[in-house]
């Protein structure tokens, strides 16, 4: 399966590359939502015109190197950019019937539920699988793959450089604590987190937190559910919490709990609400969740 | 000669004496152990000193005292209530139905809960999850009745076959809404898995319930003997069997619904603990009705002791050591049987 | 002081099982409902014990059996069906004592009297060296003695007993009609029973219903309700009769003949007694 992945992105490279140069007649704006379409003469053929996406992850990166024109369908889970085509269409559920409806030249997903990838393959549709990212490399590497396919290889490029730029001005812009702080990355209420070797904990691994749930996964599984009392007792500088919409937790909610009014995160205010999206994905707005925990780090504590 | 003193029906206090000498315990185990490690003469001081009148130094700090008495002592009085409800309500249910094989979960009360909670959790209601459960598990027993009695005779088995019945479609239905909210699967899960523990609120919350549902059952156990003999020769024995029937469905439905409500699915323990109650004591409901409440909340408080302590600092979700315990005690049965 | 039925029809499934059936049992007699299979003798006795619907009239001791409750009927007749579930785990003492069940109110409990019952019961059916042991453990003549003495503790004036003496052997079935015989004699119970045999039929009852088809063919003593032309007719099965000082002492299935030139067995001919 992913040999054919690799071949297929190696067709479509090959298509691109030969008409590297009459692809770029726009000008290609980081992040830009209202790209006006290409002039129909400059498209080659060879670009998917009718590319549905079912990774909201894809959809945001798709969005972010301009190929939203080129978008007919978005799943219903993609929600960022607000003006993305969403339609029904699963990620989860999928139905090949609906999805080939739509007549795509590329369908892009995140991960191959009920062999969709075989089943679209033999209608004769190409499929992208960019499956969640393990390192920040896998992500820049999606969104070159993305560029490729799309034809819109210095969109890709460039966003990829800003992505880099902003997030080194982050993490320099840090000072190191004289201490090692820990934080406790909240996924939902019943208390599941994920561990440092995981991609969301590679982010927090560039500002040098410690993550308390390391120690209860020796597994190295990475997303273990961790007991009440070992939360509270190690007590960690940070909570940080990404199930604040689907789950409506917040700091007043974290506070409520019993035994955890107490912590030095609730009383010192380092409890952060991250937005769910933001903290769950790995397209470009892994920017914003870098920040976010920047600037949570300007309150850390003191000496 | 024969006296009163033979007839077997009894309650032994030996029995009785046992069963809260190991719920006491389990109690002090579920107490004193936990991933915190807590130093153990220090939390007997502290709860020694938590008594009116009594008044014992100990040493822990202000945070040991809130998962002393926030955490653990909440997590243990609400895993003996929820184990005392899910053991004597599968006993009750396998009184009424003659089938030692059913258990709180058969008319449907575990689907209906988790469609209830479900559909709490989809629609970002999650203040309403144990409010949800509690309808829906309700709610789905009331289906079970009307569809029992419209379609069916009033007999036990066109009950479970309503069960079924009922319990598929909402298991379905559950599933349907769980793949329309994809993103809340795991949160549902994880739920459905079973987990003690918010606090005093959900003790406060469930103890009422609990109360009441054994009560009722407990007034009813010698009619549960009566039944043992099939249900015409009850009726000719001038017991109003279906309306006995429906009062001690009501109050097994009305515990476990609330147990549910606050701690998810947690199986196997309405049918392992009354099992094991009659073995030890005799399979007259006067003895397993009281025994169940007693081992039953035993149980729950060791399990969930070893669910928040095997793995440590991870936490295994309740339903999962129940289970463990639950394949070995069938294959023990069988076992017996062969 | 009697039970009487005048007219009594039962309906079920758009089928009329009873058609007018009536009958009358002095107190402390043995009324015997005969008849072949399909006749309507399981559903007379439903319908005593109120477990189907009828029409007509039936009274016990003048009391009206289709108005008094669930444990006023059961105060007033006690039931031994066909196939009794024996909860396999219960003690002898535990089983002979459900039968108090209707003298002991929905959340009561036993009381001395209740207990004395049972043990006088027991004693009766000479139960008492069993009293721990478990149901299942009972050989079937002890079993049998088990379900009587329940049935006896409901100290009811009738009793019912469905087909005594299916699958006993001769030896069993005597022993319990015989039981069943001194224990209504001691207690001046009025017993109903169905029987398919017809000779312990004849031996026990002091009175017989013959039933055909769900109507009454005969009624009476066993003498004028036992005839070989009826029996013949309603059974299809040729009998003689054995007669014992006027009473009718069995009732003898004649052995068919067969020969090689007809086509159904025959009967010889042999005149009736």
């Amino acid at each position: 399966m992913k040999k054919l992945c690799i071949g297929l992105l190696v067709l479509l490279a090959a298509a691109c590359t030969g008409d590297a140069t009459t692809t770029t007649v726009v000008a290609p704006t980081v992040q830009s939502a209202t790209t006006s379409p290409p002039p129909t003469t400059a498209v080659m053929a060879d670009t998917p015109q009718a590319i549905v996406s079912l990774s909201p992850t894809a959809t945001e990166m798709l969005a972010a190197i301009g190929a939203l024109p080129q978008v007919v369908a978005v799943d219903d889970q993609s929600d960022y950019p607000t003006n993305v085509p969403v339609t029904d269409l699963s990620g989860f559920t999928p139905n090949i019937e609906a999805i080939a409806s739509y007549d795509p030249d590329l369908v892009v997903v995140s991960n191959d539920i009920d062999g969709m990838v075989g089943a679209l393959e033999s209608l004769d549709i190409p499929v992208l699988l960019l499956p969640a990212a393990v390192t920040f490399d896998d992500v820049y590497a999606q969104i070159s793959q993305l560029g490729e396919a799309t034809g819109r290889f210095d969109e890709a490029e460039a966003l990829t450089a800003e992505m880099r730029e902003a997030i080194d001005e982050l993490t320099a812009g840090v000072e190191p604590p004289v201490e090692p702080l820990t934080y406790y990355h909240e996924l939902d209420p019943g208390l599941f987190s994920v561990t440092s070797s995981t991609f969301i904990g590679s982010i927090y691994s560039l500002f040098g937190l410690q993550n308390i749930a390391d120690a209860a996964d020796p597994d190295g599984f990475g997303y273990p559910q961790l007991a009440e009392e070992y939360v509270i007792s190690t007590d960690p500088d940070f909570i940080f919490l990404a199930d604040t919409e689907f789950a409506g937790q917040s700091a007043e909610s974290v506070a409520a709990r019993p035994g955890w009014g107490e912590m030095s995160a609730v009383t010192g205010g380092r409890v952060v609400e991250l937005d769910d999206d933001v903290a769950s994905r790995w397209g470009p707005r892994v920017v914003d969740f870098v920040q976010a925990v920047a600037e949570a780090l300007a309150l850390q504590p003191v000496g | 000669m024969i006296t009163t003193g033979s007839w077997s029906r009894a309650l032994r206090p030996r029995s009785l004496g046992l069963g809260v000498l190991v719920l006491a315990a389990a109690a002090l185990a579920g107490v004193a152990l936990g991933p915190a490690r807590l130093p153990i003469p220090e939390v007997m001081a502290a709860l020694f000193d938590s008594l009116p009148g009594v008044d014992t130094h100990h040493s822990l700090t202000a945070r040991q005292l809130d998962i002393l008495f926030e955490l653990r002592l909440p997590r243990v009085a609400l895993g003996a209530c929820v184990g005392a409800t899910l053991a004597v309500c599968g006993a009750a249910y396998q009184g009424v139905f003659r089938n030692p094989l059913v258990d709180p979960y058969l008319l449907g009360v575990a689907a209906g809960a988790g469609l209830g909670a479900t559909i709490a959790f989809a629609t970002a209601a999650v203040a309403a999850v144990p409010v949800a459960a509690f309808v829906g598990a309700s709610a789905a027993v009331v289906l079970t009745y009307a569809i029992g009695n419209r379609f069916g005779d009033r007999a036990p088995t066109s009950l479970v076959l309503a069960g079924v019945a009922v319990a598929s479609f909402l298991t379905a239905a559950q599933t349907y809404v769980q793949q329309r909210n994809s993103g809340d699967l795991r949160v549902v899960y994880s739920w459905i898995l079973g987990r003690l523990g918010a606090g005093w609120d959900d003790v406060r919350l469930v103890l009422p319930y609990v109360v009441v549902s054994a009560i009722v059952i407990l007034l009813h156990r010698r009619l549960l003997d009566v039944l043992a003999v099939g249900d015409p020769e009850a009726q000719s024995l001038g017991v109003p069997v279906a309306r006995v029937r429906l009062l001690v469905v009501m109050a097994a439905t009305l515990g476990t619904a609330a147990a549910v409500a606050v701690s998810g699915l947690i199986g196997f323990v309405g049918i392992i603990v009354p099992h094991t109650v009659r073995l030890l004591a005799g399979p007259s409901y006067r003895s397993t009705l009281p025994l169940s409440i007693l081992f039953g909340a035993a149980f729950m408080v060791a399990t969930d002791l070893a669910a928040r302590t095997l793995i440590a600092p991870a936490e295994l979700p309740i339903g999962v050591v129940t289970a463990f315990f639950g394949a070995p005690f069938f294959l023990a049965l069988l076992r017996r049987r062969g | 002081m009697t039970l009487a039925g005048d007219r009594l029809s039962v309906t079920l499934d758009g089928r009329e099982i009873l058609n007018a059936v009536s009958f009358e049992t002095a107190p402390g007699e043995w009324l015997g409902i005969i008849g072949p299979n399909g006749a309507g003798k399981t559903t007379l006795l439903r319908a005593l014990l109120g477990q189907v619907v009828s029409t007509g009239k039936l009274t016990f001791q003048a009391r009206d059996l289709h108005t008094i409750g669930r444990r006023e009927r059961a105060k007033l007749m006690a039931s031994v069906p066909q196939r009794p579930l024996l909860p396999p785990a219960m003690t002898v003492a535990d089983y002979v004592l459900l039968g108090r069940t209707p003298h002991i109110s929905y959340l009561g409990k036993e009381t001395y009297a209740d207990l004395s019952a049972t043990r006088e019961a027991m004693v009766a059916l000479e139960l008492t060296d069993h009293l721990q042991r478990p149901l299942s453990s009972l050989s079937g003549g002890e079993q049998q003695r088990a379900i009587l003495a329940r049935a006896i503790s409901q100290d009811a004036p009738l009793l019912l007993l469905d087909e005594p003496t299916t699958a006993l052997d001769i030896g069993h079935q005597q022993s319990v009609l015989g039981l069943v015989d001194m224990l209504r004699r001691e207690r001046d119970l009025t017993v109903v029973s169905s029987l398919h045999d017809l000779t312990l039929a004849a031996q026990y009852c002091d009175r017989l219903l013959l039933l055909d088809r769900g109507a009454v063919a005969a009624s009476g003593l066993p003498t004028d309700v036992l005839q070989a032309e009826s029996i013949a007719r309603i059974y299809g099965a040729e009998v003689r009769l054995l007669t014992e000082d006027g009473k009718v002492a069995g009732v003898v299935p004649q052995r068919l003949v067969t020969s090689p030139a007809m086509e159904t067995p025959t009967p010889p001919s042999v005149s009736a007694p």
